[in-house]
């Protein structure tokens, strides 16, 4: 009689454990969509006086280096420059660095952009190796290129940094599209906040099902898969709540890579960025606060909730699972390599409740999750747990999702508001539902697997393939 | 069981409460969206009427009221906000005053200022602008609840309207802007200062609040101000004279970086010593070029460029030759004006600069001071020893396409032709071949791809092989042929012969 009362006593441990992380994270989350409504909407209120229009006109904007690092991004590479070249920004200049590709992307730079390779200076301000050759555009005099051997996104960055020549730069993903005054709404918040701004994220959005011409968003439409669906919910989830939520706790843990904004200097200070971690983004927002802490230097690191960039996601869960795992690595490496950070009052509401609430809620949380998800059905299917206790865990983890999830496309609707017909805002509201019911389970293991990754010491880049949009990108192009 | 049973009913009125919630949000997306629909779709519709005819009444003189009489019938929200949108977007400096006539007979102007102000100041305030009667003090009690109107909900809805009073003509702007300085938010008093270009007695305000920024005490940004004195109508230069000599270094930096600002403006006549105030010019040339500060003398120089005269040349002359590598950074850019082609030895000097921004300015200076400045870049590339020197100037020819000229003087007379041709060698021998491969591929001249093949003969750079190898391989190609005619055994035609290329 001891095994099942020893079962029984597992069980009950572990069934409380449950109810206390997901009661404890859905606190959190809901203490985050208060702060995020009001953030957010207050924001979009401010935009709503174009101030960032005159910008364009003026003679203090700072000038932007746009980076682009590409692997095998033949696809899309070509719109994706176009619509950086177009980007509505007085002073810019476009670094696309090819990080080694074994497919046509440089070929297609070249040929639509006439290309004409030089031998530039190369000067190393953060450490990479040398660019195999350089290119700049006959056409477009902003444009340069360099290719270089593979070695990673990190190292594309950093060639990309040491290339560049304005005070600051923005990473943009290969497979990323910019809304046209993208730039100038990112670099408002830079230019009238009265401390350096060192790190300015912009909302990502899903460009699966959207329509590109001429390297802009010309149709938006809601994707077609229910895994792309869910991972819209997500994003707006995400930017809305999340990033905006953290931003204004001053808080930033997580900067977007595909659309960031960057201090130059203070980057090349924090030694640019690391391959430490498989998410060089998340590792550099980490880097820059503990170096800019410890040297005494006043800064802000910030999420900007009106500029936004267009990606492409997973179209399939096998793409998607290495897309989370590899997130989920990175978070918990970034988050061992900055320990000292954990706790910290030095670090204001970044060391004393940003990492750790990533650190226990999304870092070892996943796992909690996951587990959580599969035993606490199987207790109760064997008597362990009783019906109360079940529905509230149903609650919990379910019922509340759907809750913040709605919440997350009212505040789109509220502010945003870039899905313009009824039957979008229709279809995101059930998806809001549906995600919660598999599709965040799914991702939960996943997210599970990326900790699992971590403590058996692995450091694989999982690379995500780009097939959804990328057939329409072509067709329109 | 009775705690179970307990815990049973609040799970089920949490579930309850959880599903009404989201069934309130889906609710009222729904209903906004329809709203907002319809808003919309009668702001359009009244915009659509409005525009066209206030672009009539703007423009012809017509009494405020026979005006409204012609806008016809406004109602509702969506009209008003169409009717108010249009009118302000449609103000120009002409229309000005007959804009703002409109907007004050519609009531628009007393609704932001009360938005702005509050109802009796925003009272008070209208009545000022039209009877000239002298305003109390501030007696608003509204700025003794600095910290709730501190908070951005309530900021936000006056800065909107600040804005939109700053648009209108400057006898009601000027009041409405005078009295948005004291707002206790930094939000309200950033677009306060975005709207003081027009304002005459902007300067004597901003100079101060730049003071304030640098200090950190206002919560604007130092920008946000710098722009603003940019943009600022200058018509007491004296105050912009007092804080070139303030005793904060910072301060009379940015005001020193926002008169370059001013200067650097597109104009149709470049301008002269003549342009600026004595007082002014006396204070750059004898005390700001020599200020303890670096980062003060070397905005300087970028001022004085302007000055164009004797006493600017020997002031640039001798802060190219400062001891801090910034001074002599903007001293050398300043020089890139055709009146100072005298200094194009001293220019030349600093192409040998220890440090490499120097070098790089210098080259730029010299490429942009025309025939003069680019031979003497030319003899320097050619005669220099300085390894620095020479990369910096290959660097800049292959960025602008200077390049691309010297390829294409490498057939134009005798002279230019040899220096085209040294130039081309010594880049080929400095291992910087690539642009002039590229160029033995693309360039439409088969004469000038033939004068770069034999200068690239000398080299056996991977880049160029595989350019020399392409065209071997492509036998119709107009250099393959010509290269076939002239040496049958040359290293064209003998791996066109091989079967050579990739």
């Amino acid at each position: 009689m001891i095994a099942p009362d020893l079962l029984y006593r597992v069980f009950h441990v572990a069934n409380v454990t449950f109810l206390l992380y997901f009661l404890i994270a859905n606190l959190f989350y809901t203490l985050l969509m208060v702060i995020s409504l009001y953030a957010v909407s207050m924001q979009t209120k401010s935009a709503g006086r174009r101030e960032f229009e005159g910008l364009s006109s003026s003679p203090v904007t700072p000038p932007i280096a746009i980076i682009v690092p590409a692997y095998n991004e033949e696809q899309v590479i070509v719109q994706t420059v176009l619509s950086l070249l177009d980007a509505d920004y007085p002073a810019k200049e476009i670094i696309v660095v090819d990080d080694g590709s074994t497919d046509e992307t440089l070929e297609r730079l070249a040929s639509r952009f006439t290309l004409v390779r030089m031998d530039l200076i190369y000067r190393e301000h953060v450490p990479t190796s040398l660019p195999v050759a350089m290119y700049r555009s006959a056409e477009c005099p902003e444009l340069t290129v360099i290719a270089s051997e593979h070695r990673g996104k990190p190292h594309a960055l950093n060639t990309g940094i040491n290339i560049a020549r304005s005070p600051y730069f923005c990473t943009v993903d290969a497979d990323s599209v910019l809304e046209r005054d993208a730039l100038l709404r990112l670099m408002a918040g830079v230019v009238a906040s009265p401390e350096n701004t060192v790190v300015s994220g912009g909302v990502i959005r899903i460009a699966n099902g959207c329509t590109m011409k001429d390297g802009h968003i010309s149709a938006i439409d809601l994707p077609k898969t229910w895994v792309e669906r869910c991972q819209t919910v997500e994003y707006i989830r995400t930017f809305m709540f999340g990033r905006a939520g953290w931003s204004a706790l001053g808080a930033t843990v997580v900067a977007a890579g595909a659309f960031c904004l960057f201090h130059r200097e203070s980057v090349m200070l924090a030694g640019g960025f690391s391959s430490d971690t498989v998410t060089e983004d998340i590792d550099m927002v980490a880097s820059l606060r503990r170096t800019l802490t410890e040297k005494g230097w006043k800064h802000r690191i910030a999420f900007t909730s009106d500029p936004v960039c267009w990606t492409e996601a997973p179209g399939s869960l096998k793409m998607l699972a290495r897309q989370r795992r590899r997130w989920q690595l990175g978070l918990m490496q970034t988050i061992s390599k900055h320990r000292g950070m954990l706790l910290n009052p030095r670090y204001g509401s970044l060391g004393l409740v940003g990492l750790p609430f990533h650190f226990v809620i999304e870092g070892i949380g996943s796992v909690v999750e996951a587990i959580g998800t599969f035993m606490v059905p199987i207790a109760f299917a064997l008597g362990l747990l009783p019906l109360p206790m079940f529905l509230l865990f149903l609650l919990l983890a379910v019922g509340y999702g759907t809750l913040l999830s709605l919440a997350s496309v009212l505040l789109e609707e509220i502010t945003l508001r870039r899905y313009p017909k009824l039957k979008h805002v229709l279809v995101l509201m059930i998806f809001a539902v549906i995600e919660n019911l598999g599709y965040r389970q799914l991702v939960a293991l996943f997210r599970a697997q990326g900790v699992l990754r971590y403590l058996l010491g692995q450091k694989k880049w999982e690379r995500v393939e780009h097939t959804g949009v990328r057939g329409e990108l072509a067709q329109e192009a | 069981m009775t705690g179970i049973q307990d815990l049973l009913v609040i799970v089920l009125w949490l579930s309850i409460a959880v599903v009404c919630l989201d069934l309130a949000f889906v609710l009222f997306v729904l209903v906004r969206r329809a709203v907002r629909h319809r808003y919309f779709l009668r702001k359009d519709a009244a915009r659509a009427r409005f525009v066209p005819a206030l672009k009539v009444i703007l423009s012809t003189k017509i009494a405020p009221n026979i005006a409204i009489e012609r806008l016809g019938p406004i109602r509702g929200r969506a009209e008003r906000d169409a009717l108010s949108g249009s009118l302000v977007a449609a103000i120009t400096v002409e229309n000005c005053t007959r804009a703002t006539d409109l907007l004050v007979h519609l009531g628009f102007v007393e609704e932001w200022a009360e938005e702005a102000f509050g109802r009796n100041r925003a009272l008070a305030l209208i009545r000022h602008v039209h009877t000239d009667e002298p305003l109390d003090e501030r007696s608003s009690w509204r700025w003794r609840l600095a910290a709730l109107y501190n908070l951005r909900c309530f900021a936000v809805a006056r800065a909107a309207a600040v804005q939109k009073l700053g648009r209108l003509a400057p006898e009601y702007a000027d009041a409405f802007i005078e009295e948005a300085k004291h707002d206790p938010s930094p939000e309200v008093r950033h677009v306060n200062i975005n709207n003081m270009g027009r304002s005459s007695s902007a300067l004597e305000y901003l100079l101060p609040e730049l003071a304030s920024a640098i200090e950190e005490r206002n919560g604007i940004a130092v920008r946000t101000i710098k722009a603003a004195i940019v943009r600022a109508e200058i018509s007491n230069p004296d105050v912009l004279v007092g804080f070139l000599q303030h005793h904060s270094e910072r301060v009379r930096f940015l005001v020193v970086d926002s008169i370059r600002e001013v200067c650097s403006k597109p104009r149709e006549v470049p301008l002269s010593a003549a342009d600026f105030p004595p007082a002014m010019y006396r204070v750059f040339l004898q005390t700001l070029a020599k200020d303890a500060c670096t980062d003060v003398r070397a905005r300087s120089a970028a001022v004085i460029r302007h000055f164009r005269d004797p006493a600017a040349s020997s002031v640039l002359c001798r802060l190219m030759r400062d001891e801090n590598e910034f001074v002599r950074l903007h001293a050398v850019r300043a020089c890139a004006d055709g009146y100072y082609s005298a200094l194009v030895p001293e220019i030349c000097e600093r192409l040998s600069d220890q440090r490499w921004r120097v070098r790089e300015a210098a080259v730029k200076t010299l490429m942009h001071l025309g025939t003069r400045g680019i031979r003497a870049l030319a003899d320097a590339f050619l005669t220099t020893k300085d390894r620095y020197a020479t990369e910096q100037i290959a660097d800049e020819l292959q960025r602008t396409g200077a390049l691309l000229d010297v390829i294409n003087s490498l057939d134009s007379g005798y002279e230019p032709s040899r220096i085209a041709t040294e130039v081309c060698r010594k880049m080929i021998a400095m291992g910087k071949s690539s642009f002039l491969a590229e160029m033995l591929g693309k360039h439409q001249s088969v004469a000038k791809r033939e004068r770069l093949m034999d200068l690239l003969s000398t080299t056996h750079a991977p880049y160029t092989t595989a350019v020399l190898d392409w065209i071997a391989s492509h036998p119709t190609d107009p250099l393959a042929i010509a290269a076939r005619s002239r040496e049958p055994g040359g290293r064209i035609a003998f791996a066109a012969e091989a079967g050579g290329g990739k």
